[in-house]
């Protein structure tokens, strides 16, 4: 029964819901290629509570019982969204390596509405702090193309899972690029909502005004799928944004005729490789040619970019991470003292390098004395790169940019050198920042390694960005 | 050199993190070469220009002042190192 793991996961509900499949055995093919996997793209296997949903779901379609359309199929989530359960929540971090969450995330709820199966929370960088994948303190995840080179970050989990057939879609989460970059080096769809489009109940924060949930899949049409899924309002987060939540998969096959698409010109540097840029061109050309308006346009804070991002996101990741102290859930370090040594021991032992990293200049920068000249000057210069896109998107219905700079790089490339590391986030960061929706498809490839193409959208129009993904995908080959 | 290693140790307290020496020492490279980045900053003029670019538009919605409780104790002190009862138990804090 292999050839599941060959259909996408619409086509695979469709067969579990015309009954040619049972949930029970489309699992067992899915848990069976996860178990003998080595690119430790998963944390935890939740293999006894999979197959009794699994079951659950089998029995009620006997008995006649409504279903909802994708009840049954099964797919993996990102170690930093809460399930409830024995299975712990370890955001990839000793600090959390034991943590047994008592409530689930919304869109573990609204998993659970749909009937789908979790099998288990994918590898991640530690609280998702990082673009490769590889500070997990559980061994970092092997690319799915070449082992020996970086999956992305920090879903590279997730986005390995995917391009593996381990799991038909998973959940991912976004909050400098860690979506789109994985996608992109795995070859496969990875979209990041608009800010607010998705409930972040549920998920470890890392940068509140950031961080986004979203789909990764290897079709354009799993991803509105999974997207139309877990959207929409939650009371109980104050940024979900209360919109409806339009037809994604209605939309897919909208008209591209006319459709204006926009080339940021500092997206596309001189320095930018070559051939990454003629994979992206080809895709435009195919636009082009199916009657869409090409034009270029300027995001002129660009440069800036990387510069607010890592000010705003580890300012914010060190509010975040102070709630990690040891007293009421997590490592406590085994070592006597009283409660500040406690509380120093036990973050110590329990966090990595990079989130220690980032905890430190995130403290600096919040820091009386230091506020205004980092934070809140980075917060400005946000508010002149919204502006940018908000111009840039009046004339412009899409833009279409590189995803990454560079194809997927080798493990333990930038060991020591994180500001390197961090300008590989380049075309991604402003997304964020700004808190418009884009998705990462697949463009071919440079040296036998995937590429991506980038489709940023208005805020709340994943409509527009998903019919342009849905072109690119039927129209140009791979 | 925006920080010095005893700039380092004193934000090390602050972000309740303890760094040996050696990781001190990384910590002030690591600190010093992301901060000599972001100076990049400065070039840009924001004069007038608003910190909120989010709240252009927008009321911060609020939740009614009810009490729900959640009704589960057992499972929020399961993951505690050490608690007892209803408590939580910490080191004592020597004042």
């Amino acid at each position: 029964m292999s050839d599941l793991r060959s259909l996408s996961g619409v086509e695979l509900a469709g067969k579990i819901a015309a009954g040619r499949v049972s949930s029970r055995e489309t699992c067992e093919v899915f848990l069976s290629a996860i178990e003998k996997d080595d690119h430790n793209c998963l944390i935890s296997v939740r293999r006894a509570e999979a197959l009794a949903e699994a079951d659950n779901v089998d029995k009620m379609r006997a008995q006649g019982a409504s279903l909802p359309p994708y009840a049954g199929l099964p797919l993996v989530i990102k170690d930093n969204m809460v399930v409830r359960g024995e299975q712990p929540t370890s955001c990839a971090s000793k600090i959390l390596k034991n943590f047994k969450s008592p409530y689930d995330a919304h869109v573990v709820e609204k998993l659970k509405e749909a009937r789908m199966i979790i099998l288990g929370k994918t590898n991640m960088d530690e609280f998702a702090m990082g673009s490769s994948s590889e500070n997990s303190a559980f061994g970092p995840v092997r690319g799915p193309v070449d082992p020996e080179r970086v999956a992305g970050g920090s879903s590279g989990g997730s986005a390995t899972a995917v391009a593996l057939g381990l799991a038909p879609m998973a959940l991912g989460s976004d909050t400098g690029g860690s979506i789109r970059q994985p996608a992109a080096f795995c070859g496969v769809v990875g979209l990041k909502p608009t800010y607010g489009r998705v409930s972040r109940y549920g998920l470890v924060a890392y940068g509140s005004s950031l961080d986004q949930i979203g789909p990764l899949a290897g079709t354009v049409e799993d991803a509105a799928a999974l997207l139309g899924i877990i959207a929409g309002h939650d009371k109980r987060e104050s940024t979900s944004a209360d919109v409806p939540v339009p037809d994604y998969l209605g939309a897919l096959d909208g008209e591209i005729k006319g459709l204006r698409v926009g080339l940021p010109r500092e997206y596309f540097p001189d320095s930018l490789d070559s051939r990454v840029r003629e994979r992206v061109m080809d895709q435009v050309a195919c636009l082009e040619d199916l009657g869409a308006e090409i034009m270029e346009v300027s995001l002129p804070h660009t440069e800036y970019a990387i510069a607010a991002y890592y000010i705003i996101a580890t300012a914010e990741a060190s509010a975040n991470l102070a709630r990690f102290d040891g007293v009421r859930y997590g490592h406590r370090s085994s070592v006597s003292g009283e409660l500040l040594e406690m509380y120093r021991r036990s973050r110590s032992e329990g966090f990595g390098r990079e989130v220690k990293r980032r905890i430190m200049l995130g403290t600096y920068v919040l820091s009386a004395g230091y506020y205004d000249a980092y934070y809140l000057k980075a917060q400005k210069v946000r508010t002149l790169i919204t502006r940018d896109f908000t111009r840039a998107l009046e004339k412009a219905d899409v833009l279409v940019t590189p995803t990454t700079p560079t194809v997927s790089w080798k493990l333990g490339s930038f060991e020591d050198n994180p500001v390197q590391m961090y300008l590989q986030d380049i075309f991604t960061v402003t997304v964020n920042l700004t808190g418009v929706p884009a998705v990462s498809v697949p463009a071919g490839q440079v040296d036998g390694l995937p590429v991506g193409v980038q489709i940023i959208g208005r805020h709340f129009d994943e409509a527009a960005i998903l019919k342009t993904a849905r072109k690119l995908e039927r129209e140009v080959n791979r | 050199m925006a920080v010095s290693r005893e700039d380092v140790r004193k934000i090390a307290i602050l972000a309740r993190l303890e760094l040996s020496e050696e990781d001190t020492e990384r910590m002030t490279r690591d600190m010093n070469d992301i901060l000599a980045y972001v100076e990049k900053l400065n070039e840009v003029d924001t004069e007038n220009v608003s910190p909120h670019s989010f709240l252009e538009g927008k009321k911060t919605p609020l939740m009614p002042d009810e009490v729900v409780r959640f009704g589960n104790l057992e499972a929020a002190l399961k993951n505690s190192p050490r608690s007892e009862g209803r408590f939580f138990i910490v080191p004592k804090v020597i004042e």
